[in-house]
């Protein structure tokens, strides 16, 4: 049988000696070779709940294929345009929550042709063009997700639809949101919140909120977090919306781990993944297993925290959630860490400080440079640390400017 | 405590309830799941077949090694050997089937390059990627930006790969008179002495259309000389692409034997280069093969596992065709209400992606399908529209073969 990780180190290896010395590359390659995954030489007993969340197997997308395919040829015979295309819509959206960015981005996109084709600029085009901003936003493609965005609010002015306007402006909230940019995504969630005030969109209003908890989260005014949170809890919860109730919940999880109240934040992570592994929300299963990493690395449970973020790495990858992926290499930075595995620790921030260079992600970017600097800075190797603290002071200081 | 296909299941039935009220207990969604897992191979297939069928899909830890990578040369490269680098890493990934990350990092790419052949090989890279996702309108506004670049700096064979990249975009579409134009065209910026792997690739090219054309000497005679190049070159995966091309014409001339022994050399050499595209492609056409020789249990083995890869690499064009392959197997065992359904899926994506080509060849086993239950009106219909699309494009040996399907009706 083909053993596929050897065949990655071949190919890479092949190609990295054509451009760098053998002899400088060496112990790369060495490294490269070795499993990284950690033996921390401890007998790692895992709690039973911990267990079934790490044992979660990722559904095959191949079966959501065959039912949807198969639905969507029966539907087009069966149902009126305008129903067909709603349809479509929903399937659309419910791939996405199942992490199958290729398949939901296909199905909206395909509408949209047959939009173009008929010419239709409605609600409906509008909220396709929506729909594609968001798997692209999924994937941290900013400029794609912009774009359609734009596409989808020059639709919705066209007809003055305010609730449409408002959840293109949460969606340029969310954008700015993830790339760090807090004041802009501020701007524009409070903008929704004033469109949606004579609206009658439970859904949108809770999603506003949960933005903004996000942000007062960000900026340390935990009181308005919550209060947020409540809110938009209540309203997920009055319209049976369980993805992003579970999603707020990893949200208020979040929230009590910048508060240093770790068991609090586990209780919300666990909610969070209970829903999620029951209804294989992918997406949310992956940020929430990061946090319970994350909360792990500073209770210094190695062994769990590995076991998740290999977890999450799985997913992530599955969801081609780069945003997470770099996030991850920041929490496997700090297990080596902790494990005195310095060197891997610095690859691993310097993985993780790249690929959020390249997304943009300023925040995370800040974050991984001031562990890299810590972790520098016990080595005694206090010159470089001064650099990566330096980039993500000016960072969080102007944050706090804003 | 998963239970997921129960869950998925119910949400999808909820949904459809509410678009279709009581109409939706029409659709028998256990349908599809009545046939084999598409999840592991069959415990009763024979060794050989199960050797061929197992295969290792790319994992989170193949990302974790290219990141690595990546940070890695960065630190140590100069920029313009940087560049080229991500380039060729870009190209791995395609060739593992890893379009995401192929995407981001031809993206990079793009963004840093410095000198304009970069830039521009790098929007070919992004080309690439849409190509593969049959996302015709971006891979050829990406060639179109390349093209420019490599004009501008006069880069005939830049120029040339651009112009073999439209082709082979016309070509997916079943436009085989405009890819031939572009084919000759990128031909006409190279100099096959020096410029030895693109006469390859235009060679294999040439042949493809000669095969659809039905002329299968001469399309054996464009595969083989492109099949010498690329093994003296020791270039294993267009080598195995070929060697699923020289099976392709095995399988239209109705050599069953020929073509399987042709795949079988592809996939030993796909599975071994890990070259997960080409080895979807190199499953499904065993699969056709095992379809001639009547052999359907296995024919289904190697469609499923197919279809399982297709989905997973995000090729659209292979999934629309392996439903066919399953929609001719359900017909060939007389489960006619699966195999029309699988056949209007291939029709329908298909439709979609623009596909003349597989559009006509889809209609064509719908005929028979309808021809099997009687259905009359059904047959003409789809036996005369894929006759247009033949007509159109000189193919004789089908335009004969449909002409006596319906005269055999007239009759």
């Amino acid at each position: 049988m083909i053993n596929n990780k050897m065949h990655i180190v071949n190919d890479l290896k092949s190609l990295v000696i054509n451009y760098i010395p053998k002899d400088v590359a060496e112990e790369f390659f060495k490294s490269l070779e070795e499993d990284v995954t950690l033996n921390t030489d401890k007998e790692c007993v895992i709690p039973d709940l911990d267990k079934s969340q790490v044992e979660y197997k990722i559904p095959k997308g191949i079966k959501y294929r065959l039912l949807i395919d198969k639905t969507i040829t029966h539907c087009e015979k069966l149902l009126e345009d305008e129903q067909f295309f709603k349809l479509v819509l929903d399937l659309s959206q419910l791939m996405l929550f199942a992490g199958e960015n290729a398949f939901s981005l296909e199905l909206a996109e395909n509408l949209l042709v047959k939009f173009n084709q008929l010419n239709k600029r409605d609600a409906i085009a509008a909220e396709t063009n929506l729909m594609i901003s968001k798997i692209y936003w999924a994937q941290a493609y900013w400029d794609e997700c912009m774009q359609y965005i734009s596409e989808a609010s020059n639709i919705f002015q066209s007809f003055e639809s305010k609730a449409g306007i408002a959840k293109c402006e949460n969606m340029l909230g969310t954008l700015y949101g993830e790339k760090g940019e807090f004041d802009k995504a501020q701007k524009h969630f409070v903008n929704a919140l004033i469109y949606l005030k004579e609206e009658d969109d439970i859904l949108s209003h809770a999603m506003v909120l949960t933005n903004l908890g996000i942000i007062s989260t960000v900026q340390g005014d935990f009181e308005k977090a919550i209060w947020n949170y409540k809110n938009s809890i209540e309203r997920y919860v009055s319209i049976n919306d369980n993805r992003r109730l579970s999603r707020t919940y990893h949200n208020i999880g979040m929230l009590y781990t910048r508060m240093e109240k770790y068991d609090a934040a586990l209780d919300e992570f666990n909610k969070c993944i209970t829903i999620s592994l029951e209804n294989d929300y992918l997406s949310n299963c992956a940020v929430a297993y990061i946090g319970k990493a994350f909360i792990y690395t500073k209770l210094k449970n190695s062994s769990l925290a590995e076991a998740y973020i290999n977890k999450a790495m799985e997913i992530a990858y599955k969801i081609n959630d780069t945003l997470s992926i770099a996030d991850i290499y920041k929490i496997k930075g700090m297990i080596n860490t902790d494990l005195e595995n310095f060197s891997l620790s610095e690859e691993f921030f310097e993985d993780s400080i790249r690929l959020n260079r390249d997304i943009e992600n300023k925040l995370n970017e800040a974050e991984s440079s001031a562990e890299m600097s810590k972790m520098l800075r016990n080595n005694n190797r206090k010159e470089e640390a001064e650099k990566y603290s330096s980039a993500a002071d000016d960072f969080f200081n102007d944050l706090k400017g804003e | 405590m998963q239970n997921t296909k129960y869950i998925f299941e119910t949400e999808l039935e909820e949904l459809l309830k509410k678009y279709l009220g009581d109409d939706c207990f029409k659709i028998n969604l256990s349908s599809f799941q009545a046939n084999k897992s598409t999840d592991g191979v069959s415990a009763k297939i024979n060794a050989f077949y199960e050797d061929q069928l197992r295969i290792d899909m790319s994992d989170c830890s193949d990302r974790m090694k290219i990141d690595r990578t990546i940070t890695f040369s960065q630190k140590k490269l100069v920029p313009e050997m940087f560049q080229k680098f991500l380039l060729e890493l870009g190209n791995i990934c395609l060739s593992g089937g890893k379009l995401d990350l192929a995407a981001e990092i031809f993206k990079k790419t793009k963004n840093i390059a410095g000198k304009t052949a970069i830039k521009a090989e790098s929007l070919l890279g992004l080309a690439d990627v849409f190509t593969r996702r049959a996302n015709w309108s971006r891979s050829l506004s990406n060639i179109a930006d390349a093209e420019s670049l490599y004009k501008k700096i006069k880069d005939n064979l830049g120029t040339a790969k651009c112009e073999n990249f439209i082709g082979i975009i016309f070509s997916e579409m079943g436009d085989i008179e405009t890819a031939k134009e572009h084919f000759l065209n990128s031909l006409s910026f190279i100099d096959p002495e020096r410029d030895k792997e693109m006469t390859a690739h235009l060679e294999t090219n040439l042949g493809i259309i000669d095969n659809i054309r039905g002329n299968f000497i001469e399309s054996l005679v464009h595969f083989n000389k492109a099949l010498g190049i690329y093994n003296k070159m020791q270039n294993k995966k267009n080598a195995a692409e070929v060697t699923h091309n020289i099976g392709m014409v095995y399988l239209e001339s109705e050599e069953y034997e020929m073509a399987v022994a042709a795949f079988d050399d592809g996939i030993n050499t796909a599975k071994e280069g890990h070259f997960i595209p080409i080895l979807c492609l190199l499953y499904h056409a065993k699969s056709r093969a095992l379809v001639g020789m009547n052999a359907l249990y296995y024919a289904a083995e190697f469609a499923d596992k197919a279809l399982e890869i297709s989905h997973a690499i995000d090729d659209k064009l292979a999934l629309a065709d392996i439903y066919k392959v399953k929609g001719i197997i359900e017909r060939k065992l007389k489960n006619f209400k699966v195999a029309e359904e699988f056949l209007l899926n291939s029709l329908r994506i298909n439709n979609s992606l623009g596909n003349e080509m597989n559009i006509a060849e889809t209609s064509l086993e719908l005929a028979l399908l309808y021809e099997n239950i009687h259905n009359t009106d059904s047959r003409q219909f789809y036996l005369k529209s894929s006759l247009d699309y033949y007509k159109e494009i000189n193919a004789s040996s089908k335009i004969k073969k449909i002409e006596e399907l319906l005269n055999y009706a007239a009759a």
